[in-house]
């Protein structure tokens, strides 16, 4: 081995530095709830002095005809001789949404006060046209079509990954490292599904401001979600390793692999995820912390999000990489269309399992954001229910099958293949050319038992 | 170790581009995961109309305050819709409420 530092530390100094970079906060208005929690304590300290002036009012001489001190629903206004103009700041509230300072007067007339001028939301320089406007709209009607349609995707992979989870987990012959990694990814599917329409039925079911009312509840409802979420990521990618394991390593304990898997696959988002909750709740405890407009506390969730992602995908590619080596021995001998098609079967296959797909918005820009919506809630949910089918329902193609018991019979299999063949449907050839070829002593054949039980 | 090494070329250029694409002055607004992405945008165009609906709502208000005391006649808000002035008096006591009523009762000029 060379002396030289690995490139992790480097890499872990990279991560910290784009931390770094990204710790700016696009500015985020205020939620309702905030800015009438701020009126409220407005509201409160000015009935008290007002109250406490007139007290001391009632002692000393009552003004005959001035104004007195005033509530207007919106600034406090101190009471007044007639004939005199009284300035007040625009009230904290309006400074809170607009962001912009100014006065407001009124005069005191001998029959009392007179009108606010100039008008309060010209005063404050409050613009309520521009933020309601009808792009806006538009997007929020396609984003509630969105969510018709991803309920309706996820509802159906919930189904599928429950049928598919109980089979899997009542057929002992099923019972293998590479089925109970299968279990678990069904799993982590069911949560993000059923977090989903949690977060759904919290958020989106209840009109009205709700302000105090379940906001620990709320929040406990997010953290939940977002575990979900990456769990479900943090899962793709133990497939991703396992299977990468299982073709490029020689040795390695498959107990002491699927404990690796789990502690990756709960474990590591529970990290990140207390992690965010305790930035969040220090940093930008605004709401029901569904709005994420802080990036660098984002960064938390974001960042290992797309860096499973990313090592998914390298990980896909390299596997694909083996694969292709593989079937290219076998082309002396097989034909070359059906190298391909076998190629592309597996391909197709094992994008689903690792998620492939979502490294084609991971770095898209934001202008591509409505595509990337459609793409990956509508057409995504469908993920879980896609992975059930293939490799638990499909699993037993009958063709691959008879071709597995022929392999299978002969070697005592890990893993029987009566539905749990999973990556066999495309990937089978693997094996063979593995066990053809013997010229040619890969890394994968030269393991025990799994490499034939995988693919 | 030679893959460990590629990953990690590969992943430090992914990183550089993120980087840089980041740092040309606009804010992030990405959040990655679709899920998120969508609850954000709902949750704050929610927010957003929620908003500006009270704001105008209360500008309303405060425009009406006046015309309310004044001139009774001419009230488009309903006493019952003003949760805020009521509570008003009710915090005053009895005395208050009597000042506050003949605050209401005077005309303009």
């Amino acid at each position: 081995m060379h002396p030289r530092l690995p490139p992790w530390p480097r890499l872990l100094l990279l991560l910290l530095l784009l931390l770094a970079g990204a710790a700016h906060t696009t500015g985020a208005l205020p939620r309702l709830c905030d800015v009438l929690q701020v009126l409220r304590e407005e509201q409160d300290q000015c009935l008290q002095e007002l109250s406490e002036e007139r007290t001391r009012g009632l002692s000393t001489v009552q003004p005959a005809s001035g104004c007195e001190g005033l509530w207007d629903n919106m600034s406090c206004w101190p009471s007044a001789e007639p004939g005199q103009t009284v300035e007040v700041e625009c009230p904290r509230f309006l400074w809170m949404l607009t962001g912009r300072n100014g006065s407001m007067f009124r005069n005191c007339t001998r029959g009392g006060w007179s009108a606010v001028f100039p008008r309060p939301d010209l005063a404050c320089g409050v613009n309520v046209n521009d933020s309601a406007n009808d792009t806006n709209e538009k997007r929020h009607e396609y984003l509630l079509k969105l969510k018709v349609m991803y309920t309706v995707g996820y509802s159906s992979s919930l189904v599928m990954l429950l049928v598919a989870l109980s089979i899997l987990c009542s057929f002992r012959r099923l019972h293998c490292t590479r089925n109970y990694i299968h279990m678990h990814l069904f799993v982590s599917f069911i949560l993000r599904a059923l977090s989903n329409f949690i977060k759904d039925a919290v958020l989106f079911s209840d009109d009205g401001v709700h302000c105090e009312t379940h906001r620990a509840g709320c929040k406990l409802v997010m953290v939940f979600f977002q575990y979900c979420i990456m769990a479900n990521y943090a899962w793709l990618l133990a497939e991703g390793l396992y299977l990468h394991t299982l073709l490029a390593v020689s040795f390695f304990s498959e107990r002491k692999c699927l404990q690796g898997c789990v502690a990756l696959g709960w474990g590591s988002p529970a990290i990140f995820v207390a992690l965010w909750t305790i930035t969040r709740h220090f940093l930008e405890d605004v709401g029901c912390w569904d709005i994420n407009a802080n990036a660098s506390v984002w960064w938390v969730i974001r960042g290992p999000v797309i860096l499973s992602i990313l090592i998914n995908f390298i990980l896909f590619i390299n596997i694909l990489r083996i694969l292709m080596r593989k079937l290219r021995t076998q082309e002396t001998r097989g034909n070359e269309v059906n190298h391909y098609k076998r190629l592309a079967k597996s391909t197709l296959l094992l994008i689903p399992l690792f998620g492939a797909h979502y490294i084609i918005f991971a770095f898209s820009p934001e202008d591509a954001m409505e595509i990337q919506l459609f793409f990956e809630l509508a057409l995504g949910s469908y993920q879980g229910l896609v992975v059930a089918v293939l490799y638990c329902f499909l699993n037993g193609e009958l063709e691959v099958q008879k071709k597995w018991r022929q392999w299978h019979l002969r070697e005592a299999p890990l893993c029987p293949v009566a539905l749990g063949n999973s990556f066999s449907i495309g990937t089978s050839s693997l094996t063979q050319s593995t066990k053809a070829s013997p010229s040619e002593p890969s890394r994968a054949g030269a393991g025990p038992a799994p490499s034939e039980s995988v693919i | 170790m030679m893959f460990a090494k590629d990953m990690a070329k590969v992943m430090i250029v992914m990183f550089a581009i993120c980087f840089f694409a980041k740092s040309d002055g606009k804010p992030i607004e990405r959040r990655s995961v679709s899920e998120i992405e969508l609850m954000h945008s709902l949750a704050k165009y929610v927010n957003t109309v929620e908003r500006v609906e009270w704001l105008l709502k209360k500008l309303e208000e405060v425009r009406n305050f006046i015309s309310d005391k004044n001139g009774g006649s001419e009230r488009p808000l309903k006493r019952e819709d003003n949760g805020l002035f009521e509570k008003y008096q009710k915090n005053l006591g009895e005395a208050d409420k009597a000042d506050v009523d003949v605050l209401t009762k005077t005309k303009p000029q």
